[in-house]
């Protein structure tokens, strides 16, 4: 099944097996389904047939290869039951395409025809839908309403021609709730007809999805409409979301698309970028608008882009900090402050193996590396220069670099700071710290509230237990 | 079966088994103690001794209690000291004597008649007398030793009945030791969490609500404690009682937990026969059926049928191998059958006839017995060990787990302490399952040679009477 054959003019195959179609009856007029066995971000395809562009970087994904027929740029999707690697540790049971969740990249130039063979594996029917493009009615894949279900089994061909330039996503729209949160999705780039149009030296791409792996167990949760524990790019969740290699000085653009159900305010440290890119297309070059945290709305597309002048090991993250922790157990009480003290050996005389944390915090959680359960990430975890970093979910770094060549996206390792440019501490002799009026210290750490309870007993924190 | 085959099977009844008088009984002078202790000897692999000189077995006892009792000393200190049995010897005794006495036959001595120097009729009369008594002597003999020997197996019953009691009542008091334990670590654990609530309390993390349902978690455990603890107290005392102890030796100690259960268990398939073969009750009905014949002076048997047989009880003979075992078995309950028709009373061949029917009421009482016994204990062996090797890993299973997602604070603290509770309470019930296995093993013994106490089945609660009647 995974016979590698050069059956397309493209170069960076190396993590590319082919897969036969089953259906041998249309074999000849279907190109082979590539299938990618890696999470690891794959170098950019760059074009060897059509028009030129400046290909695109999926973060932790590849882009589809594809074949001429004549004018019409072939692709193959097949959707089916994929294992994917969340992070090292950690396997998730998913749908996707090609191998992989999300499905491969897709990558055209803006007027190509481009043919899209879907062939369904699944043990249901499917469609895809083309988020954004602009489409005969009958090519917008929406069952039931635009065409019959692909059933299991079948292949259906999609034809269209790329009116406009942009971000583009695909996904299901049949059981669409379902093949989504199982991790159903993927990139659509449509590159502008003159590669010189809005370059950028390095253009990252990546889908925010969210599922609900309960710790322990590998199969999403498909009912699961809110209360999500894994918050990803690209079916991927830190420690296992790569690093963004950037040269110093380069053009960057980072697209990002929302197939969750929340909103993630995506953060970039060091850099303020202007937002270039929406749905609907490239935002007119004076009305870009500066940020340094674009919101991504559900099921919108953003395009951000800055100038990388300042070296170092920056921190890209969505700003919700509970998406940027692995799974974690809600109804955990807070035990900061309650001192355990001679506690901790009675609890493990009856719970062997126990070990007490949570009375000071939880970044403790970041550094313990306690054993788990199976196929679970810790909460908070991942390793840098100065120690743990604690952190998880839809978190990365951009490290920027001097020297990179064009097209190197080798980890170039920790950042090296120049001297006397990193926090340190003071070992110094401090003078006492003056208080404000009020302000809680160490004597008076009670709230002062009263509150009417029935039986018109004053309320007090601590009961009495003999 | 055919009747040689059945007459073999009668002789090894009579080697093996002793049910007839002919041989196995003689009147002796040990008060008929030495049958006993033979007997019990053998049941039991322990000693019986008639306690003459009043000391008793005292240093004997002594060591016994030594050392944490097992069952089998735990029986050889009550065969030793238990008074109640010391009495049923003595009973024996007395029997003994008043019937060796009525058996002796009158002396004829004619240096007698010379010295009254009577009327003719008179020595007649005696000397026919004489010779009647002497020709009647055997007959008395035999009658007097079937007599003592039903008295000798009512003795052995009543060790036997004490031994099963006593081995039944060590079970219970080891059991409640091991549960007491078990909930002391439980309220342990409730303890815990109790402090933990108050901790949280402190710091403000915890309301009054939460606090309260931990306190009173644990309120409610203690006394379950206290109630675990009596529950020692009574099972000790009634072990003691039956090992008729009291005082300073009274404090004997049993194990802190109950041995692991048995990877094989008996099977079924000679339960029936063993119990036909060894049960005392049974071999004391057949003696009484001696005893009856003797008195009605029934001595020409025409035959020997199965008792089965005699109540109309219908046998499968020879369908299997199996059956044919068991057919042995209760051809060994062989009877015979006296000709009532020449000259014999109709009240001797009634009497005879309701000692028979109760001698067969009880064998088919005795093989229901020791059926139901057999599946009382594989059920209980078979529960205990779905404890064993399914439910206590499983919690074990759940308990590691629970502590994993604890450590990736995926679950609070407090589940710990409630899976922790979740497999003592497991524990607690595999105790029992157990304790009931135990108890379940000791009604099979009971039921195969005697002892059984119909009443204290396998529910593992104590018998509302534990005397040894
Ligand atoms: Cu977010």
């Amino acid at each position: 099944m995974l016979t590698r054959r050069a059956f397309v003019n493209a170069s960076s195959m190396s993590a590319v097996a082919v897969a036969a179609v089953s259906g041998r009856g249309q074999a000849a007029s279907i190109p082979e389904a590539a299938t990618m066995k890696e999470a690891g971000t794959q170098k950019p395809l760059v074009p060897h047939t059509g028009p030129d562009y400046n290909p695109i970087v999926t973060l932790n994904g590849w882009t589809a290869p594809w074949r001429m027929q004549g004018d019409w740029k072939e692709f193959h999707l097949v959707a089916e039951p994929v294992v994917r690697e969340i992070a090292p540790g950690m396997k998730a049971y998913l749908w996707g395409y090609n191998g992989q969740s999300p499905g491969p990249t897709i990558e055209a130039v803006e007027g190509d025809k481009v043919r899209i063979f879907v062939t369904n594996r699944l043990p249901e029917h499917t469609t895809i839908h083309w988020h954004g493009q602009r489409l005969p009615n009958g090519m917008d894949g929406v069952t039931g309403l635009t065409q019959p279900p692909i059933k299991p089994g079948q292949t259906f061909v999609y034809e269209f021609q790329l009116r406009r330039s942009g971000t583009f996503m695909y996904h299901p729209h049949a059981d669409e709730t379902l093949q989504m949160a199982m991790g159903m999705m993927g990139l659509f780039i449509v590159h502008p007809r003159d590669p010189k149009e809005r370059r950028v030296d390095r253009d990252f791409a990546f889908l925010l999805n969210a599922y609900d792996i309960e710790a322990g167990t590998y199969l999403p949760k498909v009912n699961t409409m809110l209360e999500f524990n894994l918050w990803t790019w690209n079916s991927r969740a830190y420690p296992g979301i790569d690093p963004f290699i950037v040269g110093k000085g380069d053009k960057v653009r980072m697209r990002v698309g929302n197939l969750t159900m929340t909103n993630h305010p995506i953060h970039i440290h060091g850099h303020e970028f202007h937002v270039t890119g929406t749905d609907g297309g490239y935002v007119p070059e004076g009305s870009a608008w500066p940020e340094v945290t674009v919101d991504i709305a559900v099921g919108q597309m953003r395009a951000f882009e800055f100038m990388a002048d300042e070296p170092g090991d920056w921190a890209v993250h969505c700003h919700k900090s509970h998406h940027t922790m692995n799974a974690m157990g809600h109804s955990v009480k807070t035990y900061i402050g309650a001192n355990l003290g001679n506690l901790q050996t009675k609890i493990a005389k009856v719970a062997k193996g126990y070990t007490a944390m949570g009375d000071k915090g939880m970044a403790e959680m970041g550094s313990m590396e306690m054993p788990m359960p199976d196929n679970t990430l810790p909460m908070m975890t991942g390793f840098a220069q100065f120690g743990a970093v604690e952190m998880g979910g839809m978190f990365s770094v951009m490290k920027v670099r001097e020297g990179l060549s064009a097209g190197d996206y080798k980890d170039p390792g920790w950042y090296k700071n120049p001297p006397g440019t990193v926090a340190y501490a003071f070992n110094g002799t401090l003078p006492e710290a003056v208080r404000a009026a009020g302000s809680p210290d160490a004597t008076h750490t009670k709230a002062d509230v009263r509150v009417v309870k029935p039986g018109s007993m004053p309320a007090k924190p601590g009961m009495q237990h003999d | 079966m055919s009747k040689i085959a059945k007459g073999i099977a009668v002789k090894s009844a009579l080697l093996t088994v002793c049910f007839g008088f002919a041989g196995c009984v003689s009147v002796s002078n040990d008060g008929g103690m030495g049958v006993v202790q033979s007997s019990v000897s053998t049941s039991l692999s322990a000693k019986v001794d008639k306690d003459e000189t009043g000391i008793g077995h005292r240093a004997a006892i002594h060591a016994l209690l030594k050392k944490s009792l097992s069952p089998e000393r735990a029986v050889q200190v009550a065969l030793f000291n238990n008074k109640g049995l010391q009495a049923a010897f003595n009973d024996l005794g007395v029997s003994e004597a008043q019937f060796v006495q009525a058996s002796q036959p009158t002396n004829p001595s004619l240096t007698v008649l010379g010295l009254t120097g009577g009327g003719a009729f008179d020595i007649e009369q005696r000397l026919t007398t004489s010779l009647l008594a002497l020709f009647l002597a055997q007959p008395r003999q035999e009658l007097a030793q079937a007599q003592i020997k039903a008295a000798q197996i009512k003795a052995i019953a009543t060790a036997l009945q004490l031994a099963a009691d006593t081995r039944a009542q060590y079970w219970r008091t080891v059991a409640a030791r091991e549960q007491y334990a078990t909930l002391v670590l439980t309220r342990g654990s409730a303890q815990t969490a109790a402090e933990l609530a108050q901790r949280l309390g402190q710091t403000g993390a915890l309301g009054k609500l939460d606090q309260a349902r931990e306190f009173a978690f644990h309120a409610e455990l203690s006394a379950r404690v206290q109630l675990a603890q009596t529950q020692v107290f009574l099972e000790h005392e009634r072990l003691a009682r039956l090992m008729g102890l009291w005082g300073k030796q009274a404090t004997f100690t049993v194990p802190m937990r109950l041995p692991a259960l048995p990877k094989k268990i008996r099977t079924e398939r000679v339960i029936e026969t063993d119990a036909i073969l060894h049960r005392v009750d049974l071999k004391l009905a057949r003696a009484t059926l001696d005893v009856v014949a003797r008195q009605y002076g029934l001595v020409q048997s025409t035959r020997l049928i199965s008792v089965f047989d005699f109540t109309g009880a219908q046998n499968n003979a020879g369908s299997s191998g199996a059956r044919t075992q068991l057919n042995g078995a209760e051809i060994n309950l062989s009877i015979p059958i006296y000709d009532f028709g020449s000259a014999r009373i109709r009240e001797a061949e009634q009497a005879y006839r309701a000692a028979a029917n109760r001698l067969a009421d009880k064998a088919i009482t005795i093989r229901s017995q020791v059926r139901e016994a057999f599946l009382g204990y594989r059920g209980a062996w078979s529960v205990a060990r779905t404890y064993q090797l399914q439910v206590l890993p499983l919690r074990k299973t759940i308990e590691e787990e629970q502590l994993l997602q604890y450590n990736g604070m995926l679950a609070d603290m407090f589940t710990l302490l409630v899976e922790a509770r979740a497999r003592l309470a497991s524990q607690s019930a595999a105790i029992d399952a157990k304790r009931d296995f135990w108890l379940a093993q000791e009604n099979l013994r009971a039921a195969t040679i005697g002892g059984f106490n119909a009443a204290s089945a396998t529910d593992g609660k104590a018998p509302a009477n534990d005397s040894t009647q």
